[in-house]
């Protein structure tokens, strides 16, 4: 190389470098000492805005007031609203919601900013599930239904004489109080310190089954239940990625062990009283540590999160039978001992080899290790005879592992796909099934040519194999040999997903449909599942008409579908059934704001049609339908807003609610109708309602706000 | 002809320059950033809209990690460099775009928009956000949140589903259904039990299971009993669609059949019950009421030492 050709390519390099040092210069950040951010209008004092009113709500309805409150017909008190204080080292606030309802809830939080946060709510939510129920029973303890005086049993429901003249209404329903309590703190930079303290609370009155040999009562069962549950973390918070150690402590307590009740039906001599077992005190705690660390160089994250628990029970158990007439023998132990230990490993590894592809793995194990004691156990059969028979519990476990991997790669600016393959392996003790494993893979294309168009089809399959269906295990629990229980069978499944998201470019209109589809064959199965069918389509459209002015549509349909196969022969199959959900879904509205410079309008309006289809065909009866499962809602919501200044707004709310129920279990259905099944009587829902409310909202504080209270 | 030998070293060394120009240069992102920071955005973006970013947590001058804390790039610190778009232009030129907008349909790159977010929250969100549902889906952090508010709906249990229903509309069909959790009514909300960031638990949820999940609200299925119904210890899931069903408890068929599904025991567990056994015909015990759970009602397990057959 000649010294003129070594000159010219030093000066290159130099001139080079020369621009690269200028060009890093250019990047770096600017001295911000300067920037006093003058005009900013930073938070400063309180502010709020309080909302009082009254609502009026035209029928008695528990379908509507489950979680709303609004369950009985007249008149109750809106109290709503929401406040923030600040200052330079402490900010604040405060959230309302339907305090003079059942439904209310109250959140109070603050701290300073970047150095400790705290939180407290309390939340109450209330559920009515009927209150179209009737029942003999009465609560003389909290634990114990008795019947009517002088009541005179009889072996089937037709020959209770006193029914009608000892009915009296109960509704079932309960309440949930949730309080939460919780904090974060950063004691050092990158550190965090959070805490989370929980407790619900539960009561009231569900349903729940009282049998008595070859007849039962539906009994409306008092409970109490309690959850306490802790959370803490610590967390340390690096430049590429962070480490977090959790604790979750979970107690929960039930004031009840057991459930009583005397039985209306002539039963065996001691046998007039039954107990039934509630849900038993348990408690689980689990540690964990996760976190994960991104190599920028690569746009590489490897993340983990492991997890081990610990799920015990050890409540007093009841007697074999409160029958003393019946000889039992002593219980194995008093209390069961229940442990089961848990343990999760997650560990995944998400890169960028370069900008056009994507890759993805991940690995992923769950156990559930069930190292509750085996004993033998009498067989005393619902307080009526000892069968004589012992019967071990069976403490099931299982492992789950899943493995992940998928890639995806941009063909061009608009086109992208992608791959993947998916692994999941079961294994598990005492069932019929002790190893599964599913595999399958999927493909999906993205075709996005611009901002305002994106669509995405997806397909592929899974096949899920067992290593051997162990029919010993199955006539050992009485089982046809022939049955496959649909999660533990051969599966085949083909799965395909469409998404399409449009709008047009500088038009304010947008559409979105997404549409599904699974079809699950059992090709292995003889009796259980033979088939599943799942298609689902749903999509919306909004048009803006102006600025503040819009509309939307929205709609969805969804089929479901499965066949089985019984044997009354206990041999092979000799009936089928077909089972077909459909729902359909419609609605529309309009938001319409600054109407008049004073008005905001919403108009909602949406219809919801559920229809349950089951035929069955038997070789006595042949082909035979059931008549529809059908409910159908409208439900019709309107809210006005005059903003009658800056600081008073006037809320103005209809809504009315429609609900019409078809259900062949609960129609006719008296507490009498079943010869030997006593019956709370439950209706199908159906209602009217109307719900008119007229409120004020009063906003105060001048954070932000000039003199008039006009927000700045 | 004549060729003027001295011209060839200097287009050498301009090829030389192109070849070797470090990538910055070439990739015209050398943006200034503005003279005086949010007191020259706020000139001109001076709405309620912009301002009520002051109402919110990203402008608390005394969090340091904040935008607005002393010393910070302030708007721009989300923003990107916002010299060009806030310098003079001259008439009839199109004023430049600020570097980083965001939302889908603006002309920043997705991954742009929320490396921004995750400059400072990806300790807080970051954890399984990478190579999650909605990083893979592009989705932005703009898509969800709004940051200029002083309550983002996203954040507040009565608002937040009506957001992800905004791409998630099959499961919004599905809470409309007759049995549903409590969304439509405002006192439920989607991270109640998902992720929404992400995670590295099962179909990105809150705890590691689904039954974990599960078991946050409803601890009294949790067990361990005596008598167990294995169904219900692997996955709730099994039985239930917790999105909504037309079933009461939202279980994804009726019984008998859903427990015939995987009860085929010789007697009443394998008898076909059809329709002649509604309250209009010869009333069944088997179909009426709540059909198997008249007797066996325990079917999360039976904690009592006579239990197992879920009776007691």
């Amino acid at each position: 190389m000649t010294m003129k050709r070594i000159t010219f390519f030093a000066r290159c390099l130099v001139v080079t470098a020369a621009v690269a040092i200028a060009s890093a210069a250019v990047a770096e950040p600017p001295d911000t000492s300067s920037w006093a951010c003058e005009y900013c209008p930073f938070a400063d004092g309180y502010r709020a805005d309080y909302e009082a009113g009254t609502s009026y709500s035209s029928d008695d309805a528990a379908h509507f007031g489950d979680g709303s409150g609004y369950n009985e017909k007249g008149a109750y008190l809106n109290l709503d609203g929401s406040g923030s204080y600040a200052s330079d080292d402490y900010q604040a606030g405060w959230v309302a919601e339907d305090l003079g309802l059942d439904s209310r809830y109250l959140s109070v939080f603050g701290g300073n900013q970047g150095a400790y946060h705290y939180r407290v709510a309390y939340r109450e939510l209330p559920r009515h599930r009927f209150d179209t129920t009737r029942t003999i029973f009465t609560e003389t303890a909290a634990d114990s239904l008795s019947l009517p005086p002088a009541w005179q049993r009889s072996a089937v429901t037709g020959g209770f004489a006193a029914l009608d003249a000892t009915l009296v209404d109960r509704n079932i329903s309960s309440e949930r109080r949730v309080l939460d309590v919780g904090g974060r703190y950063l004691p050092f930079d990158r550190f965090q310190l959070s805490a989370n303290y929980r407790r619900q609370e539960r009561d009231g009155l569900r349903i729940a089954g009282g049998s008595s040999f070859t007849q039962s009562s539906l009994l409306p069962a008092p409970f109490d239940y309690a959850t306490n549950e802790a959370e803490l973390g610590l967390r340390y918070a690096a430049d590429a990625g962070y480490l977090k150690f959790f604790y979750l402590g979970s107690f929960f307590e039930n004031e009840n062990l057991a459930l009583r009740w005397q039985t209306p039906f002539a039963s065996a001599v001691g046998a007039e009283t039954g107990a039934r077992s509630q849900s038993p005190d348990n408690s689980f705690q689990q540690i964990s540590l996760a976190g994960n660390y991104r190599f920028t160089g690569s746009d590489t994250v490897i993340g983990f999160n492991v997890a081990t628990g610990r799920l015990e029970q050890d409540d007093s158990l009841l007697p074999y039978t409160g029958n003393s007439l019946l000889a039992t023998g002593p219980l194995p132990r008093q209390r069961l001992d229940g442990r089961v230990d848990t343990s999760n490993v997650v560990f995944t590894v998400s890169s960028r080899p370069f900008d056009k592809a994507r890759i993805k793995l991940a690995y992923r194990l769950d156990d559930r290790d069930n190292r509750t004691p085996v004993d033998l156990w009498s067989r005393v059969i619902v307080d009526t005879f000892n069968s004589g028979e012992s019967e071990a519990n069976v403490p099931y476990s299982f492992r789950r592992v899943r493995v992940n991997a998928s890639g995806s790669y941009k063909l061009s600016r608009s086109l992208n796909i992608s791959a993947g393959y998916d692994r999941t392996e079961y294994d598990r003790d005492f069932q019929e099934v002790a190893e599964q494993t599913e595999m399958g893979g999927w493909g999906l294309l993205r075709w996005k040519p611009n901002a305002y168009l994106d669509i995405r089809a997806k397909g592929g399959a899974t096949e899920r194999e067992i290593d051997r269906y162990d029919e010993a295990v199955a006539i050992s629990l009485g089982q046809n040999p022939l049955l496959r229980k649909y999660h533990l069978a051969y599966r085949y499944r083909r799965f395909s997903e469409l998404t399409l998201a449009g709008s047009l470019p500088e038009k304010p209109l947008s559409l979105t449909v997404t549409a599904l589809y699974a079809n699950d064959d059992y090709t292995q199965s003889r009796l259980g599942i033979t088939e599943g069918e799942d298609l689902r389509v749903a999509g919306d459209l909004s048009l803006a008409v102006a600025e503040n002015r819009y509309f939307y549509l929205h709609g969805g349909y969804e089929n479901i579908e499965s066949d089985q196969f019984g044997s009354e022969q206990f041999a092979v199959p000799d009936w089928s059934a077909r089972n077909s959900d459909r729902f359909y879904s419609a609605g529309g509205g309009l938001v319409f704001r600054q109407i008049a410079d004073s008005v905001d309008m919403k108009l909602d309006y949406t219809r919801a049609l559920g229809r349950t289809e089951i035929s069955l065909n038997t070789l006595a009866e042949g082909l035979t339908w059931f008549p529809d499962l059908e409910s159908t809602m409208d439900s019709l919501r309107l809210q006005l807003v005059w903003h009658r200044s800056a600081r008073l707004a006037v809320n103005l709310g209809l809504r009315y609610a429609r609900f019409e129920a078809e259900d062949w279990a609960l129609e006719g259905v008296t507490p009498d109708t079943v010869p030997v099944v006593l019956t709370l009587g439950a209706s199908p829902y159906n209602y009217d309602v109307v719900l008119v409310g007229i409120g004020f909202t009063y906003r105060v504080g001048t954070r932000g706000d000039d003199e008039d209270g006009n927000p700045q | 002809m004549h060729t003027d030998r001295t011209a060839v070293p200097s287009l050498a060394s301009l090829l030389c320059l192109y070849l070797l120009m470090p990538a910055s240069v070439y990739a015209q992102d050398e943006i200034p950033y503005s003279r005086e920071g949010a007191d020259t955005c706020i000139a001109c973006h001076d709405d309620a809209e912009t301002l009520a970013l002051f109402r919110g947590k990203h402008a608390v001058p005394t969090d340091l990690r904040g935008p607005f804390g002393h010393g910070q790039l302030q708007c721009e610190a989300c923003h990107g460099p916002g010299g060009n778009h806030s310098a003079r232009i001259r008439r009839g030129e199109e004023r430049p775009p600020p570097a980083v907008e965001f939302g889908s349909h603006e002309p920043t790159e997705i991954n742009v928009q929320n490396d921004m977010c995750l400059d400072c929250h990806s300790a807080d969100v970051g954890f399984g956000w990478h190579g999650g549902p909605h990083d893979d889906n592009d989705v932005a952090c703009a898509d969800c949140h709004v940051s200029h508010t002083g309550g983002d709906p996203v954040l507040q249990t009565s608002s937040q589903p009506d957001v992800c229903y905004n791409c998630h509309k099959l499961q919004r069909s599905q809470t409309l259904k007759a049995f549903a959790h409590p969304l439509i009514e405002g006192k439920m909300d989607c991270s109640g039990c998902h992720s929404p960031h992400g995670d590295t638990t099962e179909l990105q949820l809150v705890r590691q299971t689904v039954n974990d999940t599960c078991y946050t609200c409803h601890a009294e299925k949790r067990g361990p009993y005596v008598w167990e119904h294995e169904p219900a210890t692997e996955d709730c899931g099994l039985c239930h669609a917790p999105h909504g069903s037309n079933h009461p408890g939202m279980l994804t068929q009726r019984a008998p059949l859903l427990c015939q599904s995987c009860h085929s025991q010789a007697g009443h567990p394998s008898v076909a019950h059809d329709v002649g056994g509604i309250a209009s015909e010869t009333p069944s015990q088997f179909l009426l009421g709540q059909s198997c759970m008249n007797c066996h009602e325990q079917v999360h397990g039976s904690n009592h030492p006579s239990g197992s057959k879920l009776m007691r």
